[in-house]
């Protein structure tokens, strides 16, 4: 009987340790400032990609689950009253598409991975925790791209991409604003799950869900 | 009435200011219904589930139950005919059976799911539920019966029954810890399988106690053990859910 209780009170603990997901949120100071809420946002281009060698890679597949993504992140949006708009080559490709918005997004991309300063990343995410920063130096992006605000209504364009491996899915968010040319917004999600069709949707909700949770 | 509906109004939207960030897709109110569950099979159980903080959910749970005795019989006294103290003739033995006993079981509870990465109420949780409600006992047969237990004196006593035995009973129940895994098939159904521990306390109503001074023929559910008013036994449900707000 005492071993029974004993491997009853245990068994959450064990549980509990047999996470392998994380979640490592990092932002901007200015998200605390009212005058700085984000209401509206351009994303540009969200992508899927499955790791997968030559010979199994099914881009019918992939082409698909990046459609779910693009109406997860619209709705999820919605839901959490973020006036978003998608621009991809699908819709609304312009030449300003080609020459601002991928180069914007291209540079977003290259600048957070470039500028990982160690003032960033002082700290290793705990497996099964979410950790929440406030950037020390934000990665800063060109001064090139501070027209675009008044050209799309809003300072804040975005990129979210989900990544998918064996038994395990990555989402990379980031938000950029243009008119400091620095990144307000960066999370990364690590789940242990298959490609499934509710589990990306509950990942891309609860991304914006949590950015919305920064303004409160 | 008034009063429950301005309670239950109060309750609900507390709950959805608590979790607006919660929940699957923004939704936090499961409906549930049993599939199947530890005292019988059907569906005879509804649930409602709120996810309040990122791994927590309260639920609601109201099920009906109804089982017959399991039949027991237990020696309840000695009778001596010839007056003589010190020689035991016979043994008065009573057998309860044939009855029914049916009610309601009202339980509240609260669950902690072990994912924080991907926020209630998907996934492995563990938790426990309190409960009360009523339980009506109807139609119990008391059988007594006297065994000749002396060889130097073969006497037989005539036994009789007690028929119609009823009445009503209180429950509390206790099911802890329990431990499950709810799954989205959806964005809408839900299967939830949960094993727990459930502890029950009913004792019978006077006129029974007095016709069989036992309550170790009270279950809590199909596979449980009596002990007094106390039954206990693990349990097994699988419930559907809806994900309705």
């Amino acid at each position: 009987m005492r071993r029974i209780v004993f491997f009853l009170l245990l068994l959450p603990i064990l549980l509990s340790s047999c996470s392998r997901n994380w979640i490592s949120i990092e932002r901007n100071e200015q998200l605390l400032n009212q005058d700085r809420e984000i209401k509206k946002i351009i994303c540009i281009d969200p992508r899927f990609y499955f790791e997968e060698d030559e010979l199994n890679f099914d881009l019918e597949k992939n082409q698909k689950i990046t459609q779910t993504v693009r109406k997860n992140i619209l709705k999820s949006s919605k839901s959490n009253n973020f006036d978003l708009s998608i621009f991809d080559f699908k819709e609304n490709t312009t030449t300003n598409f080609y020459n601002d918005l991928l180069t914007l997004k291209k540079q977003m991309v290259s600048v957070n991975f470039n500028q990982a300063t160690p003032l960033n990343f002082n700290k290793q995410t705990t497996v099964g925790e979410i950790e929440k920063k406030i950037f020390v130096y934000p990665p800063k992006i060109s001064f090139d791209f501070v027209k675009l605000s008044e050209e799309y209504g809003t300072p804040y364009f975005s990129y979210m991409g989900i990544y998918a491996q064996k038994r395990k899915l990555i989402l990379y968010h980031l938000v950029i604003d243009t008119d400091n040319s620095e990144t307000v917004y960066r999370e990364f999600k690590v789940v242990n799950s298959r490609v499934s069709k509710i589990t990306i949707a509950q990942m891309i909700y609860d991304s914006y869900a949590m950015l919305k949770s920064e303004f409160k | 009435m008034k009063k429950t509906l301005i309670i239950s109004w109060a309750f609900l939207s507390t709950m959805l200011a608590v979790a607006q960030n919660t929940g699957h897709l923004g939704k936090h109110f499961l409906l549930k219904t049993n599939a199947i569950n530890g005292r019988d099979l059907g569906l005879n159980c509804v649930d409602i589930e709120s996810v309040i903080f990122r791994r927590y959910s309260i639920e609601a749970t109201l099920s009906r139950f109804s089982f017959s005795p399991k039949e027991i019989s237990k020696i309840t006294g000695e009778i001596n005919p010839g007056g003589n103290l010190n020689i035991k003739v016979f043994d008065e033995i009573r057998t309860i059976n044939s009855g029914l006993t049916y009610g309601y079981l009202f339980k509240i509870g609260l669950r902690r799911y072990f994912n924080k990465i991907i926020p209630a109420p998907s996934g492995l949780y563990m938790g426990c539920d309190i409960g009360f409600g009523q339980a009506r006992l109807e139609n119990y047969r008391v059988i007594v019966e006297y065994e000749n237990v002396d060889p130097f004196e073969p006497f037989t006593l005539p036994g009789y029954e007690i028929n119609n035995l009823s009445g009503n009973a209180f429950v509390t129940a206790i099911e802890a810890p329990f431990i499950g895994y709810q799954k989205l098939l959806t964005s809408f159904f839900t299967i939830d399988t949960k094993f727990s521990l459930l502890t029950q306390r009913m004792a019978s109503p006077s006129n029974i106690r007095n016709a069989f001074p036992d309550n170790n023929f009270i279950r809590s559910n199909l596979f449980s053990t009596s002990g007094g008013s106390w039954s206990c036994g693990p349990s097994i449900y699988v419930k559907i859910g809806f994900l309705i707000i």
